[in-house]
């Protein structure tokens, strides 16, 4: 990113190879694989590319980046009038995703998909950053705005109700 | 992979216990890692079946596109860094009511009650700093509740409503007492033309400063409030008319005009 702000032009393809496909897979989450998700990506980089100037040198681009696509994401669910759960229903052209694994493994699946969409924003937010995306709990703080000891009990409550979803299944 | 919560989890994912010592540890002191600890092999399992990585084929040509499109003043003043972009705007948005206030500032000043001039500036004033606050709060920051703007805007009409719903400042100058009966229209429709006209300048440059998308949406429409509660401003510091009526007909309404246009420029779902 500094390279980038310092002008050199091909480091924001470099950026978008690196993350694009990690941002697509955050905005499919909520969205599905419709066009809205491929949107959001593109004006997350815009939205990059015309903020540059505001990152600092020395800082760390992930929670930055993935700020900028979170609020741009809901934004866009409060442009739909809706909240992420409506997008379980697969419309406008979305795919489902084909859960892998055994199938044991694709009924837990589907049944924790469901228990993850039902946890408030604040909780399911953190576990789709924490565990999908792999930010660590400082990363994470950064982006939500919230102190580290405040992300981590939203991630330990949600966490929790997933696993009582797991076992209520059983 | 140093992240000790990752590491718990690439463990977690493998089917393996946390063995190792400083997992171990780590897991005692991570309420996350312990949940999933707690929830064994099923729930790593199934979190573990999320989707893979998508391909993002054909996105780069889009973004290379629309960025190759940043170019010309506009796109340089929304690429100014955030601190310099809030200087211009509340230097655009003070313009007109300080230039308004000592070129063309209301004739009764001299009777007007300080106490009352006060709350009638900290009604009409403080919305347009808090609206303007919400505007130009950047992306790249946690986005602010979503009550912020709409407090902000409910604060904006309650400024503009406050001075109608007072009784009259006072009946001591001479041309503070027009505005009524057969002068109440053309009075109230001059101030109103008036008001709209000073919020201009406010909305042309926290537009050109904001890093929207698209050419409509929220802070467009928190742009046009701006401009409705920084025209009411102008024009409070400039009419000395203190009748009810004509507050409400010539100054309110230029807010309330203003608020029309944000309800149409707020983007709605395209079917």
């Amino acid at each position: 990113m500094a390279a980038y702000v310092g002008g050199d032009r091909s480091a924001f393809a470099v950026l978008f190879e690196r993350y694009a496909p990690r941002l697509l897979r955050l905005m499919q989450r909520d969205l599905g694989r419709g066009e809205d998700a491929h949107d959001l990506v593109q004006q997350t980089f815009l939205q990059l590319h015309r903020a540059r100037r505001d990152f600092r040198a020395g800082a760390k681009l992930r929670p930055w980046l993935f700020t900028i696509a979170l609020n741009l994401k809901r934004q866009h669910f409060r442009r739909q009038g809706r909240r992420p759960e409506a997008s379980l229903e697969l419309e406008g052209g979305a795919e489902p995703v084909a859960p892998r694994g055994n199938p044991e493994a694709r009924v837990g699946d589907v049944q924790l998909r469901a228990a993850l969409l039902r946890l408030p924003e604040p909780q399911r937010e953190v576990i789709v950053l924490h565990w999908f995306e792999g930010l660590s709990f400082r990363e994470i703080a950064e982006v939500v705005g919230a102190s580290q000891p405040a992300v981590k009990v939203r991630a330990h409550r949600g966490y929790n109700k997933l696993r009582e979803a797991m076992e209520g299944q059983v | 992979m140093s992240d000790p919560c990752q590491r718990a989890h690439a463990a977690l994912r493998r089917g393996e216990g946390l063995d190792e010592p400083s997992l171990l540890q780590h897991a005692a002191q991570c309420p996350a890692c312990a949940a999933v600890l707690q929830g064994g092999t099923p729930l790593a399992a199934a979190l573990d079946d999320a989707p893979s990585v998508p391909s993002v084929e054909g996105l780069w040509a889009r973004v290379e596109a629309e960025v190759a499109q940043e170019r010309g003043p506009a796109a340089w003043l929304r690429s100014l860094v955030t601190p310099v972009r809030l200087v211009v705007a509340v230097v655009v948005a003070a313009l007109v009511p300080v230039l308004v206030g000592l070129l063309w500032g209301r004739v009764d000043r001299a009777v007007y009650p300080a106490g009352r001039l006060v709350l009638d500036l900290i009604a009409l004033g403080l919305p347009v700093a808090l609206v303007l606050a919400v505007t130009m709060h950047p992306l790249h920051r946690r986005a602010l509740p979503r009550w912020a703007g709409a407090v902000a805007v409910a604060l904006a009409g309650l400024g503009a409503l406050m001075g109608p719903l007072l009784s009259p400042a006072h009946h001591d100058h001479p041309a503070s007492l027009g505005g009524v009966e057969d002068e109440l229209f053309p009075r109230a429709i001059a101030c109103l033309v008036t008001g709209l006209i000073l919020g201009l300048p406010a909305l042309v440059g926290v537009a050109l400063v904001q890093r929207r998308r698209g050419r409509f949406g929220l802070p467009v429409a928190l742009a046009v409030v701006l401009a409705g509660a920084v025209g009411g401003l102008g024009i409070f510091l400039h009419c000395p008319l203190v009748a009810p009526a004509h507050l409400l007909l010539g100054h309110a309404m230029v807010l309330a005009v203003y608020l029309g246009l944000a309800v149409v420029a707020v983007p709605r779902r395209v079917a």
